[in-house]
C-alpha cells in the first residue's frame, strides 16, 4: 500500500482529533503498527494538537483543587466504609459473653453479609457503569458513521438532480488512440453555462500529473480546469457556445495550453 | 510544554493503584491545560469549574480504562476535558445557542485567555490563519464532525478534509 498517499488523505489526522470511524480508528492503529511512518505522523498531528492545546491553558481559582479532591475522596468514602466496619466488629468479638455472645455472633454475621452485598452492588454499579460508558462512545461512533452516510446521500443526491436536470445537455467524450476505452461525460447547461463532468473510465494518472479539461470555442482550447478520477461529479469552469471538449493528461495544478499528444479524451457536441 | 511531567508511567501506574496522590499531581500538571480547554467550550467561568470537576471524577473512575498504548496520559486527559465540556454544552442545548453567536464574540474571548507565561505559546495561534483556526476550533474544541463544518461553512466536504490537514500542517510548522 502507498503509506504517503494514505497520510496524505487526512485520515491521521481525524483519527487523532477522534472524528475518525471505530473502523477507521483500527485500521490506522493497525497500519500504525506496521509502518513506522505512520506512527510516526500520528506522533507529529498529536503533538501539534496539544501545543495548541496548551497555547489556551489558563490559570484556574486557588479554591479548586480542594473542592474536586474533596469530591473523589467522597467518591471513594463508601467503599473504604464497608472495609472499615468489618475490621471493627473483628475487635468487639473479645467483649461479649453468654446469650450476648450470640447476638454478638448473629450480628457480625448480618454485618458481613451487609458489607459483603455492599460490595456486590457497588461492583453491580460499577459494571453499569463501565457499560454505560461503553455504550456512549458506541453511539459517538454510530453518529459519525451516520454524519459520513448522510454527507454519502447528499453528494448522490446533489449528482442525481444534475442528471436529470432536462436543461442539461450530455456529451459523451470518447477515448482517443492513446486509451481508446475511456471515456467521461459532461453535463453542459446552455442557459447557466455551468458544466459538470463525470469521469466514467480513465485511468489514475501519475502522481505529478493531472486530467485537464478543455472547451473549444470558435476553433480555440479554453481551459475548463483540472479534475481528478473520483465516483461523483465535478463543477468545472463555465462556459458559453463550446463545439467540443477535449481532456488531456498536463502536470499537476494544468496547463496554460493543451498538450496535444497527451490528448485522451475528445466529445464534439 | 516545559512543566509537565517526564515520568508519565509512574504517575499512570499510581492512578490505575488508585493513588490519591497521582490525581493531586495530574491536577497540578494539567489542570490549566484541561480548564482552558474547557473554557474554550462552555464559555463560562463557573460552567468551566463544574465541568473540570466533572472530568476529574470520570479520571478517577475510569483510571484503569487508560490504555497507555493507544496514546499518551496527557492527549487522554485532553480528550475527556473536551468530551465532557461537548457533553455539557449539548445536554443543556447551548450547542445551537453557540453556532449563531457571532464569531467575533469568540474571536474576542480567545486574546483573553492566553497564559503569557509561555513564550511562544501565544504566537502559535496568532499566526495560525484565521481560516484555518476556524476549522480546528470547530472540530477540535467544539467537536464538530466533517460534515457539520461543512454545513457550517458551505464548503465541499473534500474541501473541509483537505483543510483540516492543511491548518494542521500549518500548526506543526508553527510549532517545529
Amino acid at each position: 500500500m502507498d503509506i504517503e498517499k494514505y497520510i496524505a488523505s487526512g485520515i491521521i489526522e481525524s483519527y487523532v482529533l477522534g472524528i475518525a470511524s471505530s473502523d477507521e480508528a483500527q485500521e490506522v492503529e493497525a497500519l500504525a503498527a506496521k509502518h513506522p511512518e505512520i506512527k510516526k505522523e500520528i506522533a507529529s498531528v498529536r503533538d501539534a494538537l496539544e501545543s495548541y492545546a496548551l497555547a489556551h491553558q489558563k490559570t484556574l481559582p486557588a479554591h479548586l483543587k480542594k473542592k474536586i479532591l474533596n469530591e473523589i475522596d467522597k467518591l471513594d468514602s463508601g467503599k473504604e466504609n464497608n472495609r472499615a466496619k468489618v475490621i471493627e466488629m473483628d475487635t468487639r468479638r473479645e467483649i461479649g459473653s453468654g446469650s450476648s455472645r450470640w447476638l454478638a455472633a448473629a450480628s457480625i454475621a448480618l454485618l458481613v453479609l451487609s458489607g459483603t452485598m455492599n460490595l456486590l452492588q457497588f461492583n453491580k454499579l460499577n459494571d453499569a457503569n463501565q457499560k454505560i460508558a461503553a455504550l456512549e462512545s458506541e453511539k459517538s461512533v454510530l453518529a459519525n458513521e451516520f454524519n459520513t452516510l448522510k454527507a454519502n446521500y447528499t453528494q448522490q443526491e446533489n449528482d442525481l438532480a444534475i442528471l436529470s436536470n432536462p436543461l442539461n445537455k450530455t456529451i459523451i467524450m470518447k477515448g482517443v488512440e492513446k486509451q481508446p476505452d475511456a471515456l467521461a461525460s459532461i453535463y453542459w447547461n446552455a442557459e447557466t453555462k455551468e458544466v459538470f463532468l463525470a469521469v466514467n473510465n480513465l485511468p489514475k494518472p501519475p502522481a505529478d500529473k493531472q486530467y485537464q479539461l478543455w472547451a473549444i470555442v470558435n476553433g480555440k482550447p479554453v481551459d475548463m480546469g483540472v479534475f481528478d478520477v473520483i465516483d461523483s461529479l465535478q463543477r468545472m469552469s463555465e462556459v458559453e457556445a463550446p463545439q467540443a471538449f477535449a481532456v488531456t493528461l498536463e502536470k499537476k495544478g494544468g496547463s496554460a495550453a493543451p498538450t496535444l499528444e497527451q490528448m485522451y479524451l475528445l466529445g464534439n457536441i | 510544554m516545559n512543566n509537565l511531567p517526564r515520568h508519565e508511567d509512574t504517575l499512570v501506574a499510581s492512578l490505575k493503584a488508585k493513588d490519591k496522590t497521582a490525581i493531586s499531581n495530574i491536577y497540578d500538571y494539567y489542570s490549566p491545560v484541561l480548564f482552558g480547554v474547557i473554557l474554550k467550550i462552555v464559555k463560562s467561568e463557573q460552567s468551566a469549574e463544574d465541568v473540570l470537576q466533572d472530568a476529574f471524577v470520570k479520571i478517577w473512575k475510569s483510571a484503569e480504562m487508560y490504555d497507555a498504548s493507544k496514546g499518551r496520559l496527557f492527549t487522554w486527559l485532553i480528550n475527556i476535558a473536551r468530551n465532557t465540556a461537548i457533553d455539557h454544552i449539548r445536554s443543556k442545548d447551548f450547542k445551537k445557542e453557540l453556532r449563531t453567536e457571532s464569531n467575533l464574540v469568540y474571536a474576542n474571548e480567545d486574546t483573553e485567555s492566553f497564559n503569557t507565561d509561555h513564550i511562544g505559546l501565544k504566537e502559535i495561534v496568532e499566526k495560525l490563519k484565521p481560516d484555518n483556526k476556524e476549522i480546528i476550533d470547530l472540530i477540535y474544541f467544539q467537536g464538530y464532525t466533517h460534515v457539520e463544518v461543512a454545513e457550517k461553512l458551505s464548503l465541499p466536504l473534500g474541501t473541509v478534509k483537505s483543510k483540516v490537514r492543511i491548518s494542521i500542517r500549518e500548526l506543526r510548522e508553527i510549532i517545529t
